[in-house]
């Protein structure tokens, strides 16, 4: 009995730790590249956009220099979404650490913050595997999309599957704003794998 | 001419259909089944092909890597040419995937054939 009491609570415990699509995203707090502490708390009443990143990934050097991130976070922000960039990559891996990061934000022309999730707890948490992987949280504080940014797995918007070229993080954004429901939430996540530590 | 410290090889090849490009990866990389393999013939091709991208995924023949049956290490797809290149030159570039365990590349990779 006790034993299954204590499996009944370790289940619990994952249950709320792990982001599922029309439930509260998990909070956490995680530094800048300046090393200012980002909550994700902060930003609750406001539609944010997290984006799991590792600046060594090609597809995510395509995403944000030929393909779907190109400007967007910008775009957005301009309407009031936050972006935050979150890279999930152990020390030592590609990828990892401030300086790579730092050099990032300046070769991609980024608007928004990276933050550093070196032990991998928050990227885990919301079950993020690939780079770019992208989570879109609404208002309420609610996960109502994650997945790829686009329809294609190139990542530079050549390929798109199953007919035209989607960019789901606009089109997710777009009905957001207009108070609808969001019309695809999950999409397939590509590329790149997250480089935790284990 | 590939690399010798490239971790695949590509090339195009004559076969008795038109031509074929063929990847085979090495060093411990596999072909990245997500990634939309392409030739994009470039203006000098005088081969008949189509003048666009062509997508190649759903003509890839896969052969799996050593020792896994999940990873494929090479693979092969014919260009789809609307002439015979007789007297003729292909070339393009070809766009493929390959990973391993530490990391995933894109290259795009110029190739070239007279006949």
């Amino acid at each position: 009995m006790k034993t299954a009491l204590m499996m009944l609570c370790m289940l619990a415990t994952t249950s709320a730790l792990a982001a599922e699509l029309g439930a509260r995203a998990p909070d956490f707090t995680l530094k800048d590249l300046d090393g200012k502490a980002v909550k994700l708390a902060d930003y609750r009443g406001k539609t944010l956009v997290l984006e799991w990143f590792n600046p060594e990934c090609p597809f995510v050097k395509a995403t944000h220099t030929k393909g779907p991130l190109v400007a967007t976070a910008s775009k957005h922000q301009k309407a009031g979404v936050v972006w935050l960039a979150i890279n999930s990559g152990a020390p030592g891996r590609q990828g990892a650490g401030a300086e790579k990061n730092k050099q990032a934000v300046k070769t991609f022309g980024l608007t928004h913050p990276v933050l550093l999730d070196e032990s991998g707890a928050v990227g885990k948490a919301y079950g993020a595997t690939n780079t770019p992987h992208l989570f879109i949280v609404d208002k309420t504080g609610t996960l109502v999309y994650r997945g790829a940014a686009d329809n294609s797995p190139d990542g530079e918007g050549l390929s798109p599957q199953a007919g035209a070229l989607i960019n789901y993080v606009d089109a997710a954004l777009s009905d957001l704003a207009a108070g609808k429901p969001v019309k695809v939430a999950e999409s397939k996540a590509y590329e790149c794998g997250v480089k935790y530590g284990s | 001419m590939p690399d010798a410290g490239d971790p695949w090889v590509a090339t195009l090849d004559r076969v008795p259909a038109g031509a074929a490009v063929t990847l085979h990866t090495r060093g411990g990389f596999h072909l990245n089944p997500d990634y939309p393999v392409s030739f994009t013939p470039d203006v000098a091709s005088t081969a008949g092909l189509l003048p666009t991208r062509v997508e190649l995924m759903g003509a890839l023949v896969k052969s799996a890597c050593e020792g896994s049956e999940k990873l494929h290490c090479a693979a092969s797809a014919p260009l789809p040419l609307a002439t015979a290149p007789e007297h003729a030159r292909v070339s393009g570039v070809l766009a493929f995937g390959v990973c391993d365990e530490h990391q995933c590349l894109i290259p795009k990779v110029a190739l070239w054939q007279q006949w």
